[in-house]
């Protein structure tokens, strides 16, 4: 009530309309062209000059009417007992086109609501993205901090060796023990597996280095391993195969795999978010053009009401509509921009 | 055939090229036992692989036609596999008959492991479903798992043996009795507790994800993992996690069960620990299924594919889960109206097993049965 409806200082309620409420209008200026002067009408339109201008709004003054109310009781029967059935009609399938817009608005505004949350959703998610790049490409301080974090492949010489020998542990003891050993002929594929794991990791090493930084890590984690190696070599007779064997898959390699997972999941998100932005717009866009046809249908009931009201007016005294006028029309509407309708209850 | 498994009392002279090659050996011989030769007829290769060959051969004393796998064998060493097939007599593990050496030209040695026939495996059955377009019916997948895990209780706890490599190719089908046994024993292996074992073990799409960090004190439960692929791609009808190499089928399973927490990685190898890897959601276990997948399906799936293997069931917990309920049903039977291949005469592999457990794996009609049995033991 409060936005559309106001109570003026002189105790007159100013119901602002827009083009849906012509049906009103119209019909309520057959009561001002018999009562109120032309003047009168201007004055009341150059009281809020400010908003005339930004919402180009139409007043309809009850003062008139809110006078009359004293003899409301009176009036109405004698309408009642003497006027066409015809005006009530029209009103009450003007009022039921305005409750129409009304609902309208609501449903144009829940979409305007949602329209901004999904616009701050994916705003957000474009932040989460770019921060992914970021930690994926971070600034040199933070590959130092890397550096000097403890690494998985940090083992001490004595563990690699004795994992090392472990491998070998089944031929050396059978080679010594003869035939005696319970012992085990390794699958051939399990060396050769290894060996192609090897040459596929590396390939897969070189080919997947997505940025200088990575690099410069993995070149690290290389250097790491190799020294590691070195150190052992005395020890172990094939630190190429151990390595293989022995370490899992590159952290590095699944922390750059893992990443781009999570961007892939992420652009497809927003891919989604976009997919019902878009569609939440074509219903906005639907709604819209919905509620312009219920505008040209209530400027079309419009232009038909005032002649049928204004008879009946014409007959009744127009004292008595004050009555009928705050009655019949139980919501206020008001125009807020040219496309724009609000309404409340 | 307990004379057979004697260790090969022959070496044939043999050729590179198997088929239609007639191969004669001799058994016995030894504690005074009469020397029996036999002759298998190469029929058809069934299988290569970088071990070797195996060829569908036929015993033409008996008639019987046997798989024979014919690997090359340093004669430095036992063969590892021959030694676990050896100990091993169970309905769900495959048969060894019979093995011998060859030599060929070049005098390489040979090993010729003669076991049992089966036409099927569980990957061709799986391809003619997904050939023709189909999932695999609800009853076998239970009744094909329900046998694969009493396998594994078999295999795990009585012959502490870990298989290492279960796939599909690995398990036998009989299309007329829809028995299933587990084979290939060459990358099998008995676990000892605190000893390293390699990783760069089992198949890839069904490798757990503690061998793919690379952890070498790993146990019995990686087979449970493979599994739970297994499960997983006969309720889907291909493979749930098919990485193209070791990293991308880490990131396959991540795919699914989201990043592993710290306590987890710590769990598959702890020096993995100190990696912060990208925090990954995991997809919810219904999603992965279609809608009309029965809950207990999902469930038992979540329970075999867990990154602690100390979390996954054991095989005989598996063989509990109420999935197989309906093969303990008393009219159960298979669609065409057959009874099922036996699934509830437990021997050694319930030996150990807590009495809740064992009531539940063997289900009341057959205990009654047992009771009966008994009964009539007693009265005659």
């Amino acid at each position: 009530m409060e936005g559309s409806r106001r109570r003026r200082g002189d105790g007159c309620t100013v119901v602002e309309c827009y083009t849906p409420r012509k049906a009103v209008a119209r019909w309520l200026s057959g009561l001002r062209s018999s009562k109120l002067g032309k003047r009168e009408a201007m004055e009341e339109q150059e009281d809020d000059t400010g908003e005339y201008r930004l919402t180009t709004p139409r007043r309809c003054s009850t003062k008139r009417l809110n006078e009359s109310r004293p003899l409301e009781g009176k009036l109405e029967t004698h309408r009642f007992e003497s006027g066409s059935r015809e005006a009530p009609l029209e009103m009450g399938i003007g009022s039921f086109l305005l409750y129409l817009v009304v609902a309208s608005k609501t449903e144009l505004d829940k979409m305007a609501n949602l329209r901004i949350e999904m616009e701050m959703l994916l705003l957000n998610a474009k932040e989460e993205l770019q921060k992914k790049e970021l930690q994926e490409n971070p600034p040199m301080s933070l590959n130092d901090a890397y550096a000097n974090e403890p690494s998985g492949y940090q083992f001490s010489p004595q563990v690699i060796s004795n994992l090392a020998s472990s491998i070998f542990q089944d031929s050396l003891t059978s080679v010594l023990q003869e035939e005696n050993t319970e012992c085990e002929v390794s699958k051939p594929e399990d060396y050769h597996r290894g060996a192609d794991r090897s040459s596929k990791l590396q390939v897969e090493e070189g080919s997947l280095r997505l940025d200088e930084k990575a690099e410069e890590r993995h070149t690290k984690y290389q250097i790491q391993r190799q020294r590691k190696l070195k150190d052992n070599e005395c020890e172990v007779s094939k630190p190429e195969m151990v390595t293989d064997e022995r370490y899992g898959v590159c952290p590095y390699e699944l922390e750059k795999k893992l990443h781009e997972l999570l961007e892939t999941r992420q652009q497809e998100e927003l891919l989604k978010l976009e997919t019902a932005l878009s569609r939440v717009e074509r219903r906005l866009q639907e709604k819209d053009t919905e509620v312009s046809w219920w505008k040209d249908a209530a400027h079309l009931l419009a232009q038909r009401v005032p002649e049928s009201s204004r008879a009946g007016l014409e007959w009744c005294d127009p004292e008595s509509s004050t009555t009928c006028s705050d009655q019949s029309v139980p919501r206020s509407f008001k125009a807020c921009s040219k496309d724009r309708v609000s309404f409340s209850r | 055939m307990a004379d057979d498994k004697e260790m090969p009392a022959a070496v044939v002279d043999g050729h590179d090229q198997v088929t239609g090659h007639i191969i004669s050996t001799t058994i016995g011989g030894k504690n005074g036992e009469p020397k029996q030769t036999i002759s298998y007829m190469a029929e058809r290769v069934v299988g290569t692989g970088s071990f070797g060959i195996v060829f569908q051969a036929k015993c033409l004393e008996t008639g019987e036609t046997v798989a024979i796998k014919k690997v090359l064998q340093d004669r430095r060493y036992k063969n590892r596999e021959l030694q676990l097939m050896r100990v091993m007599d169970h309905p769900n593990v495959v048969c060894l008959k019979h093995c011998f050496f060859s030599t060929t030209s070049k005098d390489e040695l040979f090993l010729n492991l003669v076991m049992e026939y089966v036409p099927e495996s569980l990957y061709r059955v799986l391809k003619h479903y997904s050939t023709a377009n189909q999932r695999m019916p609800l009853v076998y997948v239970k009744l094909y798992m329900y046998q694969i895990f009493r396998g594994l209780a078999y295999i795990h706890n009585v012959a502490g043996v870990c298989h290492r490599d279960l796939k599909p190719q690995n398990l036998l089908v009989d299309p007329l009795t829809h028995q299933v046994k587990i084979c290939d024993f060459g990358s099998a292996k008995q676990l000892v507790r605190g000893e390293a074992n390699i990783s760069y073990i089992c198949s890839r799409f069904y490798r757990a994800p503690e061998l793919i960090f690379g952890a070498t004190e790993y146990t019995t439960s990686i087979d449970i993992w493979s599994a739970g692929c297994v499960l997983a791609e006969l309720l889907l009808g291909q493979p749930l996690f098919p990485g193209e190499n070791a990293v991308d089928q880490l990131v396959e399973i991540i795919k699914v069960l989201g990043t592993p927490t710290r306590e987890e990685i710590r769990c598959m190898n702890p020096h993995y620990t100190d990696f912060r890897f990208p925090q990954i959601k995991a997809h919810p276990w219904h999603k992965i299924f279609h809608k009309r997948m029965p809950p207990e399906a999902i469930d038992f799936a979540s329970r075999l594919l867990q990154y602690s293997p100390s979390l996954r069931c054991t095989a005989l917990e598996a063989c509990a889960h109420p999935f197989f309920d309906e093969l303990r049903e008393p009219n159960a039977r298979l669609p065409n109206g057959r009874p099922f291949p036996p699934l509830f005469n437990f021997k050694q592999e319930v030996a150990g097993a807590s009495p809740e457990l064992v009531n539940k794996l063997i289900p009341d009609h057959i205990k009654r049965q047992l009771g009966l049995s008994f009964l009539n033991q007693s009265g005659t």
